[in-house]
């Protein structure tokens, strides 16, 4: 049950003492080493940023803030997390900003959301179901997007979370929990049928 | 509707964590016993790992280029751009031995300044390059005392710092990283040694020294 195929995300495996030697060479003001960063980093940034807002050009200004950040700060990176944390923190709060500027996501409310769902059918096929994942995401605050996206897409522990994005552990906890109950309620060909998936948080 | 008890919960938010693998030990351990026995907590995980997959597969488009991002970020750090959200300390270089030769062809620079009636401030820093704490006519006033700070210090930190020392920035960092600090206006010149004194008492101040000639430049 928990196989190989449960190990974490893609992309959070990478070597964090190759990307510790980096930021010690940003910190020495080494432009080469915060290039390779930028490079290995924009994929999942980018990713991590659309979860917040829509708006390519806040999600390249918000990238572009983050290693601006990292250039000016490398030397202050103690080593006391992963320094994809330190990254994704830094990325979370110019995240933030970008979406106090831009506006966030289209708004789409859970319980309008589930009205609008198409009824269950059974031979949704993958694309169909992407959509739904979509629509489904975009009904969640972007708190409990990004937190999502931190877990499962880049592989994230609960407490390095927590450290991201300035938050305690139990907070962390709680929007996974809050997320999942509301994407298992509007995603019933993830569960099965809405009779059996509908659960509550109680 | 399900609901779920507070056993069945504790599993449920163990499961994410589970999945991508960061649970302790004892935690998979003890959700992979109670996975074997329970059909609720198998379906759940089965969702789950549904759920994560079609997650991880699911790319956002319109992320912009890289190449094209790497070419403004480059722009802006050779514009020495500065952005709101911080301020640039320039980390130290690692060899003292550089550090030292480069502070003392700051001092001269100073000390030229220091006795130079006509030295134009504007012309001298580099463009852009010049990110300042000081008040809006600090550029009119000498520097007194030239400065290195850690890597590690805030601007924060180092506005408190100049606050309690009655000092403020004049010039800086050049490229060594050396700030040119002066009295700050309700400061006398007197000050300066107690300012000194203040200022190498900090753990994040690396260097300190007076500008020679700058208290007599100042005198009425």
């Amino acid at each position: 049950m928990f196989g190989p195929e449960d190990a974490r995300a893609p992309g959070s495996t990478r070597d964090d003492s190759r990307d510790r030697e980096l930021l010690r060479q940003v910190a020495a003001g080494e432009r080469r080493a915060l290039e390779r960063l930028y490079f290995d980093y924009h994929g999942r940034l980018g990713q991590f940023l659309s979860r917040l807002t829509a708006r390519r050009d806040a999600i390249d200004e918000a990238i572009n803030d983050t290693f601006w950040i990292v250039w000016q700060k490398a030397g202050q990176f103690r080593g006391d997390s992963r320094a994809s944390t330190w990254i994704m923190g830094i990325a979370w709060r110019c995240g933030l900003k970008a979406l106090r500027r831009s506006g966030p996501l289209p708004p789409e409310h859970g319980d309008a959301l589930l009205e609008a769902m198409p009824s269950i059918d059974t031979t949704l096929d993958n694309e169909e179901l992407r959509e739904w994942l979509d629509s489904g995401l975009r009904g969640l605050p972007f708190e409990q997007r990004a937190t999502m996206e931190l877990a499962y897409f880049l592989g994230h522990s609960c407490e390095e979370i927590a450290a991201i994005m300035g938050c305690p552990v139990n907070t962390v906890k709680a929007r996974m929990f809050q997320a999942r109950i509301k994407l298992r309620n509007l995603l019933p060909p993830l569960g099965g049928s809405p009779s059996k998936a509908k659960v509550q948080n109680d | 509707m399900t609901s779920l008890s507070q056993f069945h919960r504790r599993v449920w938010e163990q499961l994410p964590w589970i999945l991508n693998g960061t649970a302790s030990q004892a935690d998979t351990r003890l959700v992979q016993e109670h996975l074997q026995q329970c059909a609720q907590c198998r379906e759940a995980f089965t969702f789950e790992q549904q759920l994560r997959d079609a997650l991880q597969q699911q790319r956002q488009s319109g992320i912009g280029d890289s190449e094209e991002g790497w070419q403004r970020l480059s722009a802006r750090i050779e514009r020495g751009e500065s952005s709101p959200s911080a301020v640039r300390l320039r980390p130290l270089a690692t060899q003292t031995r550089w550090l030292a030769a480069a502070v003392i062809v700051e001092a001269l620079a100073l000390g030229a300044m220091v006795t130079s009636a006509s030295f134009n401030h504007a012309e001298r820093a580099a463009p852009g390059a010049y990110r300042t704490l000081a008040r809006p006519d600090a550029a009119r006033a000498t520097p007194s005392i030239r400065v290195v700070l850690a890597p590690e210090m805030t601007l924060d930190q180092f506005r408190v710092l100049l606050n309690e020392a009655h000092l403020q920035v004049v010039a800086g960092p050049g490229e060594a990283g050396v700030w040119s600090l002066a009295p700050a206006e309700d400061a006398n010149l007197a000050a300066t040694d107690a300012a000194l004194r203040q200022l190498r008492q900090s753990p994040q101040v690396r260097f300190a020294e007076p500008i020679s000639g700058a208290l007599h430049a100042q005198s009425p």
